[in-house]
This record gives structure tokens, sequence and C-alpha cells, in this order.
């Protein structure tokens, strides 16, 4: 008995070793998260605009990643006129949008199309506009509203939009992730039928590949686009398969479930990038991890207790233990790739500095244990937060300052930031490396808010008028200098205390070539190419 | 005969009213806003069961009832998998551990199946992938199957749906589910097994010891015989009643092997619906796998009242 069960087993066992990889034209990426849905007009998360901008959709032009050039997409070119008020963009022909189950298009893409993309996240009137109850977003209208006057149709491939901003301000929007172009037939389509929620979850675009079905937690499913403009991608199936845990993730990737997978766990890198079978991918986020210090509170007034605050944290040691060395510890809020960057800022950490006239000055000011805010969950980089916190309170316990750590969830968080009830403030600040003052408004500018970014509550006059300077002043060179003197001004006044730059790693198998990934518009797939079995 | 399926059925639908008041009181308890009274309430509440409207998930929208179902058609995969794997083993382990009653064949099974019994379902499930790679054998450690095969929904039984599939991926993808069922089954047949073989060796030591197993061997009959024609017969009944009072314990260890190996069976699908907040789904999920219990224990014991004479004395108690 015992013997035939065992010779069934050992069938089954041999019969199957190796046909997990006979379908070749599939692949399996294994993301960390769920889309929240598949239109990155929304939303910016890192799991949305991964499933998203670069599989299914095209935008009017995208930027080439080596060079920074912008290149055309779904427009062959563009011209702007002499006040640099407006740009007339003529448009590809022939592009078919996707052929699904739900969806058969009638006609190819035209002007209509782009003026409905963008319409719907300008106009409040269009029917789309407020139909999802995540356009309550910043990206989901900002850039346009301050840029774009009016969309003008000229014929069925030619567009003018009119401008507000600069041209050049208005292309590199264009190429971030949000400027997705989506069909207006079926928009209107959806809307006949009294099911227009649906655009945003089963999504229409001409990417190179096209939506088949999508559960939560577990699977989505991509079809090549066989009409492709560019051409069919090599794979037919595209499947993302969500893996919360980077150690499954891990898992999956050595029994070969995963063929690419996004984080692994940092325990793991090292051993990875030695191991040959495996590709290592690393790349920015523009994700800066850092600590606000709240100025207007009694024990942080004065600058001095701030610089001594700063010196105390241990940045390489957070790197190190939370990290494992995979972030790049950092002294400005902007990463070193972006133009704007000033390069010569000091190290702030050197605990070794502090005298005892220091210590005597934090005992007079610090008389009640400071509190240090953390946001519980911070999206793709989890439970870091609390961890963070941690370390800083220990590194203040070492001079003896007395200090107690509030992990808050997002209403409680707001709750507090709102009232100033707290002296350190931990969070993340995502990046935008082509226009700095978008970070920067936020967190230094008096008319915002804690909750909107100034969690330093900073509120001077002459960071008001460098602000207003950047934004009136159009030569590039002036503008960096400007630039470079907010980074020095932050840490002179020791208002935010940058951390770690948080990078992004990806692993594939060895035989997987041509992803291609941006810091902005996530993974591509489109020119993946897969070579035998493994 | 008619007398006692309705006794039966009684117990039956008295347990499920049971059943029922307690999903409704943890309904009423989520619920926040309470328009109707209690009793009004309830009704309603079983009105809409009946219907078939269990409701709908606050995270993605689907209703939770064929949700639940096809859940808990996976976890039922998989205890049959690992019941039929335990049972062909340990059978015949305990009748020669009962044969040989005392003797050190006896003990040896015996201390392996209570060391089986020992180990801790979640512990043996997470230490089950680093075993299985010492013998190097690669096996699935978590999901259904591979996400490269696309089976549709047909009976929420994957073993069956995956041979909808030939025609294009001709054996593939059911071998790919079975290959997945192998580490979670043998995790949740060694509670199985162990139970069996000690059940078995029980009840073949106490069949030994009767007067007609005395009268065969003096009739002349080989063990082998008597085996066949007396022992089996008069074990079984007993074996199957109870192991059915197991079923519940085994239910519970199948979910909790679903959450360490990841497959979407009841213990993942109440797990996620929990952290996501989908509390909603609690009241159906003990309707359904409780009203499973329920009815597969009534079942099984009108099975053995049908089969077994012993069993059928209990017609005749009024």
């Amino acid at each position: 008995m015992r013997i035939i069960l065992i010779l069934i087993y050992f069938f089954l066992l041999t019969a199957c070793q190796g046909n997990e990889s006979t379908l070749k034209h599939s692949l399996v990426y294994c993301p960390e998260g769920n889309p929240k849905l598949f239109n990155p007009q929304l939303v910016d998360d890192v799991a949305t605009i991964d499933a998203t901008t670069n599989q299914l959709y095209n935008r009017l032009v995208k930027r080439d990643q080596m060079n920074q050039k912008i290149l055309p997409d779904l427009a062959t070119h563009w011209i702007q006129n002499k006040n640099e008020n407006s740009i007339t963009f003529f448009l590809r022909k022939n592009i078919a949008f996707h052929h699904t189950a739900y969806f058969s298009p009638t006609r190819n893409f035209n002007a209509d199309d782009v003026i409905f993309s963008f319409n719907r996240m300008l106009k409040t009137t269009n029917p789309f506009h407020a139909i999802c109850p995540l356009s309550d977003n910043y990206f989901f209208n900002h850039p346009f509203y301050n840029s774009v006057k009016t969309i003008i149709k000229i014929d069925d491939y030619t567009v003018k939009f009119l401008l507000r901003s600069k041209v050049q301000y208005f292309l590199d929007n264009l190429t971030d992730n949000y400027s997705i172009i989506l069909s207006k037939e079926y928009a209107q389509q959806l809307l006949a039928k009294g099911t227009p929620k649906n655009i945003d979850y089963f999504p229409i675009g001409t990417g190179p590949y096209k939506f088949k079905s999508f559960s939560r937690n577990n699977l989505i499913r991509y079809q090549a686009n066989t009409k492709y403009w560019q051409g069919k991608p090599s794979i037919d199936n595209l499947i993302y398969s969500v893996t919360p845990q980077s150690i499954q993730r891990y898992a999956k990737l050595l029994s070969g479930k995963c063929e690419v997978i996004i984080y692994p766990s940092p325990t793991q890198i090292k051993k990875i990038s030695k191991d040959k079978s495996y590709r290592l991918s690393m790349n920015s986020t523009y994700n800066i991890i850092l600590l606000a210090f709240n100025t207007k509170r009694t024990a942080l007034k004065n600058k001095n207790v701030r610089h001594i605050l700063s010196q105390v944290i241990d940045k390489k040691q957070i790197n190190s233990t939370i990290f494992f060395n995979t972030a790049e510890v950092v002294n400005s809020i902007l990463t070193p790739d972006s133009w704007a960057f000033a390069p010569n800022l000091r190290r702030v950490d050197d605990p070794s500095k502090i005298t005892k006239k220091d210590l005597a000055l934090l005992r007079h000011n610090v008389s009640k244990p400071l509190i240090i805010l953390a946001p519980k969950k911070g999206a793709e980089f989890d439970p870091l937060f609390k961890t963070i916190a941690k370390i800083i309170k220990y590194n203040f316990d070492k001079i003896g300052v007395q200090s107690k750590i509030f992990i808050l969830g997002h209403i409680d968080l707001h709750k507090r930031l709102n009232s100033g009830h707290y002296d350190l403030y931990l969070t993340r600040l995502k990046g935008n490396p082509y226009h700095p003052i978008n970070m920067f408004i936020p967190i230094l500018s008096c008319d915002s808010k804690a909750v909107e970014g100034n969690s330093a509550r900073w509120c001077n006059r002459k960071t008001q008028k460098l602000l207003n300077n950047i934004l009136t002043s159009s030569r590039l060179k002036q503008k960096k200098q400007k630039y470079h003197q907010l980074q020095k001004l932050i840490q002179r006044e020791y208002l935010y205390l940058p951390i770690v730059h948080v990078l992004r790693f990806d692993v594939m198998q060895a035989n997987i070539s041509g992803i291609s990934l941006n810091p902005l518009t996530g993974i591509n797939f489109f020119n993946v190419k897969k070579q035998g079995s493994h | 005969m008619l007398n006692y399926i309705m006794r039966r059925l009684g117990l039956f639908i008295s347990t499920a009213f049971i059943l029922t008041l307690i999903a409704y009181a943890l309904h009423y308890w989520l619920n926040q806003s309470h328009s109707q009274p209690i009793i009004n309430g309830y009704i309603t509440y079983m009105i809409q069961i009946l219907k078939g409207n269990w409701g709908i998930s606050i995270i993605d929208h689907q209703p939770i009832l064929a949700k639940g179902l096809k859940s808990l058609a996976s976890t039922l995969e998989l205890s049959i998998f690992a019941f039929i794997g335990a049972l062909t083993l340990a059978i015949p382990l305990g009748i020669i551990a009962g044969i040989y009653r005392n003797g050190q064949i006896d003990y040896l099974i015996m201390s392996t199946a209570i060391i089986a019994l020992a180990l801790p379902v979640f512990w043996v499930a997470i230490m089950m992938p680093t075993v299985s790679n010492i013998f190097h054998l690669t096996l699935p450690i978590d999901g259904q199957i591979s996400p490269i095969y696309e089976v549709k929904n047909v009976t929420g039984f994957m073993l069956i749906d995956s041979l909808f599939t030939t025609g294009t991926y001709h054996f593939e993808a059911f071998y790919s589910r079975v290959r997945h069922l192998i580490l979670p089954s043998i995790v949740l047949s060694l509670f199985i097994f162990a139970e069996t073989i000690r059940l078995t060796r029980h009840s073949i030591s106490m069949v030994m010891k009767s007067n007609y197993i005395n009268a065969a061997y003096s009739k002349g009959l080989s063990t082998v015989q008597i085996l066949r024609s007396h022992v089996f017969k008069n074990i079984y009944p007993s074996i199957i009643h109870d192991l059915r009072s197991n079923l519940s314990t085994l239910f519970s260890f199948a979910m909790t092997v679903d959450i360490v190996f990841k497959s979407k069976g009841s213990g993942q699908w109440l797990l996620t619906s929990i952290h996501e907040g989908d509390y909603i789904v609690l009241p159906t999920a003990i309707l359904i796998i409780g009203g499973f219990i329920l009815l597969s224990s009534i079942l099984i014991d009108i099975l053995l009242m049908l089969t077994s004479p012993t069993k059928r004395i209990t017609l005749y108690v009024d």
C-alpha cells in the first residue's frame, strides 16, 4: 500500500518537474501591494503606477531615461509659439485602443481622446471629474490647473493647449505618470450604460498590454496588445502576483514562482547581488525620510537646541540597522540626481562634537519629554518609521534627553499635526526632481499647513521671498542658486533633518532582460525578453 | 427509519437555528445603525439569508457568499486530499499495531503516531518548506496553483476545475495544482494519520478480544481470513464515528494550514477579511463553516446507520 502511494507521489513529482516554465510567453512579476485602481491620473502610489502607466497607457510625450530629453509618444511632434503661452501637438494616426471583452473600439485615437483625458482632470463639469472617491488628490488636478488655460481641437489630429505657465514646465508635467490618454468613446459608452465608475477599474488605453482580470490580494492578468503601434510585446501574458511580505517574495523568486520581484527584504540584498542567476536593479525613488523640528514649540524655539539634537541622530546607524546599508544617507532634501541639488552641504551628525555647554543648554530648554510623531503606515516603507523613531529615541537617551514616541494612524496624525502638539515629526517626503519648487513650497511656505507639509511650522519673510523669486525667475542659473540657498537655509536653521534617501530594488532572474524602470512612471515591461527556461 | 431521519433532521434544524442566532448577534453587533427591533431584524436577516443575499464585501464589492463557498471548497479539497493520503497509510499501520498489541512494532508505530499528534500544526507547516528542501524536493510552498495557469471557477474545487483547461494547458494546470497540494496536505495529514492509527489500533484490539474471533480461530481460520471476514466490518463504524467527532478540529487545522501556505482557503479568507476590516464577513463565515460541519456530521450519522448493523440499534430507541 505504502509503496503504491510513494510511487504515485513519485510519478506526480517527476511528471511535473519543470512544467511551470513551459509557458514561455508568460511573465510573473511580484509586486508588494494591490493597485488602488487602474488609472494613474488619480493616485500615485508605487503599486498603482507600476501596474498602469507604462503597461496600459501612452502619454503624448515621454522622457528619455538616459539624457532626460523629451521624446514623442502619442504626439509625433509639437510646436510652441514665440510667447511660450501655447503649444500645438500633432497626433499619431492609426493608433487603436484596446479591444477587450468589455469594449470594442469603433474608431482610432484622435484629438477628442486627448481633450477628454485632460478635461477629466481640469473641468469640474466633466461627468468623470469626481466619479472616483480617490480623485480628491493633489496630483489629480494641481499640475495642470496652474498651467493649462484651455485646450482647443484644431482638427482630428491636432490639439492646441493654451498655457498659463512656461512651456517647459507643462512638458515636464506631460511626461509624468498622470498625463495618460484615456478613450473618450469608452467613457461615453460607460456613461450610457450607467456604469461610469468602471473607467478606472476596467481600463482601456493604447499601451502594450491590455487588461484581462484582477482579483484583489492575488493576481492581475494582462494580455499583450497585438495591435500595439510599436509592435507586439514578446510576452503574451503579463501576470502580477501580489505578495505583501518581502521574505515571501524572495522565497517565490528562489522557487521560480516569481520571475521579477520588487523590494527583496534588505537583509537579502547583499546575497542576491552576489548570485549570478539573478539580476538586481537599484533605482532612485526621490523619497527622503526626514525629521521635522516643530519650531513653534518652546523646547525647540532655540536654533542651537535643534542643532544639538540633529548632531546626535546617527543616520549611519539608521541606514545600517534598518536598511542594511541599502539606502543612501543624505544631507539635503533633494536627491543627488536632481539638477537643483546643493553638493556642498555639510554633514550634521557628529555626537562627539557636543560639549558640556551644549548639554547644559539642552537641560535648560528641554524640560519635558520630547514628543516624536510618526505615521503608522508609510505606504511602501511600511514598518520602518517605528524602528527609526526608536533609534532616534535611543540617541536622545544617550545625551539625557527624554522623549516619547507616538505612532499614529491617518486621522489621529492629522489631528495632532493640526493642533501643533508635537516636537518632532518623522515622515517621508516624495521629491520632484524636475520642479523642486513643488516640494519646497509645501514645507517652507507660510500658507502651507503642517498637514500639507510644513510640519516645521516655519514662516519667515525672507524664505517666502526666496520662494517667490524662484517662481518668477526664468534663468536656470539663478534658479539653481536660489535652490542652493533654500537647501542651505534648511540646514542652517535646522528645520528638517533629512535622514536617508530610500532606493528602490527589483530583482529578476538572469534570463529576463529589457525591463526599464523610471522613478516617476514606474516599471516598464514593453521590451521585456525571456530567454529559454532557467 | 423515517422516524430516525426525522429525529436527525430535528436536531439539525435546532442546531442550525442556534447557529443563525449567533451569526445574527454578530451581524447586529457589527451594524452601527439599528432601525428595527431585534426580533424583526432577525426575521429580515433570515429572509435575506434564505434569498441568498448574504451581503457584499466592502473591500472588493464581491458577493460574500460566492467568495466564502469558493474558499470553503479550497479548504475541503485540501482536507480530502490529506484525508485520503493519511487513511491509506494509517489504517494498515493501525491494524498492525492492534494485532501485535504491546509488541515492539506496536510501540514503534504508536510512538510515531503520538509524536505526530504532539507536533503543533502551525509549527510543522512553517518547518515543512525547509524539510522538503533538505530532501531536495522543489515543491511550491504557497498559493493554490502557479499564477501562469488561468483556471476558471466552475465547481470551486481547483483539482476538478483545472481538468477543464486541458485544451489549453494539457494536464499541466492539474499537475501544478497537485504539486501545490502536496506540502500542505502532508502537514494536515499528520493529525489525521496519528488519530486514525490510535483509533484503529484501539478498535482492533477491542474486536480481537471478543468471543466470535476466538470462535473463528477455533474453526481453524488464519489471521488474514479472520481480518478480512470478521474484523474489518466491525471496526470501521467505530473509526468513522470517532473521526466524525474530529471533523471540526480537522477543519480548523486545515484553516491554519491555509494561512501558512497562503492558499486561498477559508482560513486565508477570514484572516485577510479581518485584517482589512471587512468584518461583515464574520457572520457569513460562521454560517458557512458551522453549517458545513453540522451538515456533514449528520450525513455521516445517517450513512453509518444505513451501513452498520450495530449502529442501527439507535433506530429502535424512541
